[in-house]
């Protein structure tokens, strides 16, 4: 097992090192660079005139330009020996504080919307196949296809216009106020975080749960008329021992394997919804970095989001091999 | 274990993240919720009220008897506790008294929170609140220029020498003195340094003929002068605008320590070492100083320590978290006509959005003290929830020379011949239902009229205003056989040079400041196919619009109308001038004038460039009237060439403040040459609960 873990790290390496020139190149396909959109910015905003001139001076300045290549090794090799993400000219400010600045309420809200995900996804899937065609299971499939169908972002809106024309509030924001997001970590603060993140966890997990609960559904369906399920029953084990220990047990292997997939979709869904209710988590900020050619600031997001992702299929596949002996006993 | 199937699963896992990568990126690249600037005060609001431009040498009550300066409580506490100086030598010796009629005194305190869709500096309310306060200022009704740092400013007959007189003992917000050396330092080490501008000679008010920049001369520490090489009649009025503030935000003994002039060679390598951004002391002091070639002005917004005059200073960046504060100036040169200094105001609370709707949810449920980008659509729901978002509208005299302006580049290398002709500009115009633009549009609000100078404006013309108004198909028809005589079988005109169908691409922007570009476009599409002349429409970003513009390659497109109100039309002569980055009419020309190097560049006829020339003769006139009876010319040529289509007379904008907001003017003129909130003095603006 530890052979197969060390072995699938290294083939990690390979892999971060195709993504990365992907995401370098693919955010300078647009036309322009972060020199050029960083002046054209100012151009709008304070009405002043640049020439072609100007930009090249700017560009000798901030030491931008020459072949792709020269450039992926001098970001890349920054990277990996100094822990060095460049500088973000979108945000004025190290790509690599940005970040760091952004990810943990990231990966909090990202987080908590899976763990929301699977707490009611996994009790009510097991409840519909259970008692299927019962009008418990009527009405989750209902909901379920409602929330299957509603994008997130218009919840979030909707969510949004609910709460002001129903109770003059709003909704938006991870905290009370500004002043709050800013402070230093306190008691205080995670209890106005407590207070605000439900929203935005419901709102991001609601598509991924509905979508698990009819996975459940149907794989545990099929799991509840094999043979061993009668003898088990034939032998005389309680409904929920029995429940517990042989059919969810055989219907859990998607689910888990699903985790994989479940980070990433829920990190790219959780980008537009934060914008819709102003999170200050990274979604907003990678955007904007991508619209920007911030080729800095946002591939050093993505890269991050890659590793992430490689790393959650690589528990994902561990936490399989561990539930189910054929897949231990296979490899 | 098996090798190829890992592998096989790490190319699976590779495909997932480009996968997921992509959806990324189109997420990025396809969502309209995020707009990178959606406040452009330039584009948008420009323009404004009666300029009249008569120095205005009486300041209300200068005199104060010293010793009797009241202070915030806040700053109170900072003084009783040793960190702050008294009042009495924190003020000048003679601030600046602001006694408007029907204001009252008003009550310390208060946090003013304002809500924003994009970057701290540009697109909250801040720039509005601080960089029109320059060495002179608009006087409240945007009719001539009042005294501001400088307490006096004497020009010579020809308008070459300008000579200052500061306010004796200004401070900087971080208690240094504000002194002629200062102003010197920006207009001699840093616009003029050769190093800095990178050789060239950058263009600026500084420079009126793009030819020699200005010298400023020391005097004594409260006198300067500033030596122009030709006349410049309009640089007090010009000093009133966005361009002033730089003059004052160059404080020398902060900014000095980057400069090579003032710094050692050793220092200064040292302080680029430290710094991320720079590699050599040019770069240094770039991303140090707000003011000078490439340098962002933002950096006040980052940078807490750097010294500024402004009424409010920041002392909480925004980072990468989504909110900004800026606090009230210890050294803030006003005060009330009872001696107490200004502003009133506390902090500034900024709160930033992505997404503009949920920006507006949250200013209706009562969060926020004004929105400062609002759109015709957004009216009625602020009338409707004045209840729970305590936002009282007022209302801002429309500014504009019209509308919108439809612009048919008469440089492009392809379209110009056809679109210099006079002929097809009056058929493009007879052929538009201006009321039925105005009524589906703008709510019908307007009259339909070209762009031009306002009815109450010294520079008004009525050819201009009113001529090939009418919704005319038969005229326009009759217009374009001169032109177009040759149609296919669909009854589209064809083009004389290919013999094939006439297609114009109209270059529609798609931030459009709520003017509506996009849905204009589409009712010109359906009238001018009634007249036989095909279009399509091409909606594209702000940036490919101006890099488009810069290969001269925009057709045709729908943009602002600047120019109306009162002499607005010399500060801002786009569709009068192609001197302009948005004089789309005469993009190439512009290009000619404003980027030499650039390979698009159109020379301009003779009759052009003798217009434009005329127009540079407008800014170096001495007096006020012989500016109007030159400008008076430019119009009278814009009439007779007729460059530019307008629809619809400027419609009238609002501005939501806060009910509990005491001392907001009346019907404050609106716009970037005003300077948005800061011709309504927000600094003594106050909190009535």
């Amino acid at each position: 097992m530890l052979k197969y873990i060390l072995q699938r790290l290294l083939y990690m390496i390979p892999v971060m090192f195709v993504i990365s020139i992907l995401i370098f190149v693919t955010i300078q396909l647009p036309p322009g660079d972060p020199i050029s959109k960083m002046m054209e910015n100012q151009r709008t905003q304070i009405n002043v005139q640049f020439s072609e001139q100007d930009l090249e001076m700017m560009r000798a300045r901030y030491g931008y330009g020459g072949p792709l290549h020269e450039q992926y090794i001098k970001w890349i090799g920054n990277i990996l020996l100094h822990g060095d993400f460049g500088y973000s000219f979108y945000k004025r400010e190290a790509a690599g504080k940005v970040i760091a600045d952004l990810m943990p309420l990231t990966l909090v809200v990202s987080i908590g919307s899976f763990i929301f995900t699977w707490v009611v996804a996994l009790p009510i899937g097991v409840l519909s196949a259970v008692r299927q065609y019962s009008i418990a299971d009527h009405i989750f499939t209902f909901i379920g296809f409602i929330g299957l169908a509603i994008p997130n972002f218009l919840l979030a809106l909707i969510l949004l216009v609910l709460g002001l024309t129903m109770f003059q509030t709003s909704f938006t924001g991870l905290f009370s106020s500004g002043e709050i997001q800013q402070a230093p970590w306190s008691l205080a603060k995670v209890g106005d975080l407590l207070k605000h993140i439900w929203i935005p966890m419901i709102v991001i997990g609601m598509g991924g749960t509905a979508g698990l609960i009819r996975i459940m559904r149907a794989n545990l369906l099929d799991e509840l008329h094999k043979p061993y399920v009668e003898a088990a029953r034939a032998r005389g084990l309680s409904e929920l021992r029995l429940l517990i220990k042989y059919p969810i047990r055989h219907a859990m292997n998607p689910f888990v394997s699903g985790f994989a997939y479940l980070l990433p979709s829920l990190v790219a869904g959780e980008a537009i919804v934060a914008i819709v209710m102003n999170l200050p988590t990274e979604g907003p900020v990678l955007l904007n970095a991508l619209l920007n050619l911030d080729v800095f600031l946002g591939g050093g997001f993505l890269l991050i989001l890659s590793l992430l992702t490689l790393v959650s299929t690589l528990l994902s596949d561990i936490l399989l091999a561990w539930l189910d002996p054929r897949i231990r006993y296979g490899s | 274990m098996p090798n190829k199937k890992v592998i096989h699963r790490s190319f699976f896992y590779l495909g997932l993240v480009i996968a997921f990568s992509v959806c990324v990126l189109l997420v990025g690249c396809g969502t309209p919720v995020t707009e990178v600037a959606t406040t452009e005060p330039a584009e948008a609001t420009e323009g404004a009220q009666p300029a009249e431009e008569e120095p205005m040498t009486t300041e209300p009550s200068e005199e104060e008897p010293a010793g009797t300066y009241g202070e915030s409580p806040m700053l109170a506490e900072r003084v009783a506790a040793g960190d702050l100086p008294p009042v009495e030598e924190r003020l000048p010796e003679n601030p600046r008294v602001i006694d408007l009629p029907g204001s009252s005194i008003g009550a310390y305190g208060g946090d003013f929170r304002d809500p924003f869709v994009g970057d701290s500096y540009w697109s909250s309310q801040m720039i509005f609140m601080i960089a029109w306060r320059g060495l002179v200022n608009w006087n409240p009704t945007y009719d001539g220029w009042v005294p501001n740092i400088a307490e006096n400013v004497d020009v010579n007959d020809d308008a070459t020498v300008y000579t200052f007189h500061l306010r004796k003992g200004l401070k900087w917000s971080d208690g240094a003195p504000f002194t002629s050396d200062d102003v010197l330092f920006y207009v001699n080490d840093i616009m003029a340094n050769t190093e800095l501008t990178g050789g060239t000679i950058p263009n600026s008010i500084l420079t009126p003929d793009g030819s020699t920049p200005a010298v400023a001369n020391k005097i004594d520490d409260e006198t300067f002068t500033i030596e122009f090489n030709i006349p410049y009649g309009m640089f007090l009025l010009k000093m009133c605008t966005y361009d002033g503030w730089a003059f004052v935000t160059a404080p020398k003994h902060y900014l000095e320590q980057y400069h090579a002039d003032y710094n050692t060679p050793e220092n200064i390598e040292k302080l680029v070492e430290e710094d991320e951004n720079a590699t050599d002391w040019v770069t240094l002091f770039a991303s140090k100083s707000a003011v000078g070639t490439g340098a962002d002005p933002a950096v006040i917004s980052r940078d807490l320590d750097y010294p500024t005059m402004f009424p409010w200073v920041y002392t909480q960046e925004m980072g990468s978290g989504t909110q900004f504060i800026a606090e009230r100036n210890p050294y803030y040169y006003w005060v009330d006509k009872e001696g107490n200094q200004l502003p009133y105001i506390d902090r500034i609370v900024g709160t930033q959005y992505q997404d503009e709707q949920t920006m507006l949810v949250d200013a209706l449920a009562g969060k926020f003290d004004t929105v400062a980008n609002t759109t015709n659509e957004m009216k009625a729901t602020f009338v409707e929830n004045e209840a729970t978002s305590g936002l009282i509208l007022h209302p801002n005299p429309s500014e504009g020379g019209g509308q919108i302006s439809i612009l048919f580049n008469q440089t492009h290398p392809v379209m110009g011949e056809l679109f210099s002709q006079k002929d097809f500009r009056i058929a493009m115009s007879y052929a538009i239902n201006r009321q039925e633009m105005i009524d589906s549009l703008y709510f019908g609000q307007g009259e339909p009229r070209q762009i031009s100078p306002t009815e109450d404006s010294p520079l008004y013309n009525e050819q201009l205003t009113t001529q090939y108004l009418e919704y005319d198909v038969d005229q326009a028809n009759e217009y374009l056989d001169k032109v177009l005589p040759e149609k296919d079988a669909e009854g589209f005109r064809l083009d004389p040079s290919t013999g094939e169908k006439l297609t114009i691409v109209f270059s529609i922007q798609k931030d459009d400041y709520g003017l509506r570009f996009g849905d204009a476009a589409e009712m010109l599409k359906k009238y001018y196919a009634a007249v036989g002349v095909d279009i399509v429409i091409d909606t594209i970003t702000n940036d490919e619009l101006g890099d488009r513009g810069d290969e001269n390659g925009i057709e045709a497109t729908i943009f602002t109308a600047e120019g109306g109100v009162g002499i607005t039309a010399i500060l801002d002569p786009r569709y009068y001038v192609p001197n302009q980055g948005q004089s789309y009419w005469g993009k190439g020309w512009a290009l000619y004038i404003n980027q030499p190097q650039n390979e698009a560049k159109v020379e301009p006829p003779d009759d052009i460039q003798a217009h434009i020339d005329l127009y540079n003769q407008v800014l170096q006139a001495p007096t006020r009237e012989e500016r109007l009876e030159l400008m008076g010319q430019v119009i009278q040529n814009a009439a007779d060439y007729f460059w530019v289509i307008g629809v619809s007379s400027a419609t009238p904008g609002y501005h939501p403040v806060s009910a509990r907001t005491a001392n907001v003017m009346d019907n404050w003129i609106w716009g970037w040459n005003p300077g948005g909130y800061a011709i309504a003095l927000p600094e003594q603006w106050y909190f009535t609960e």
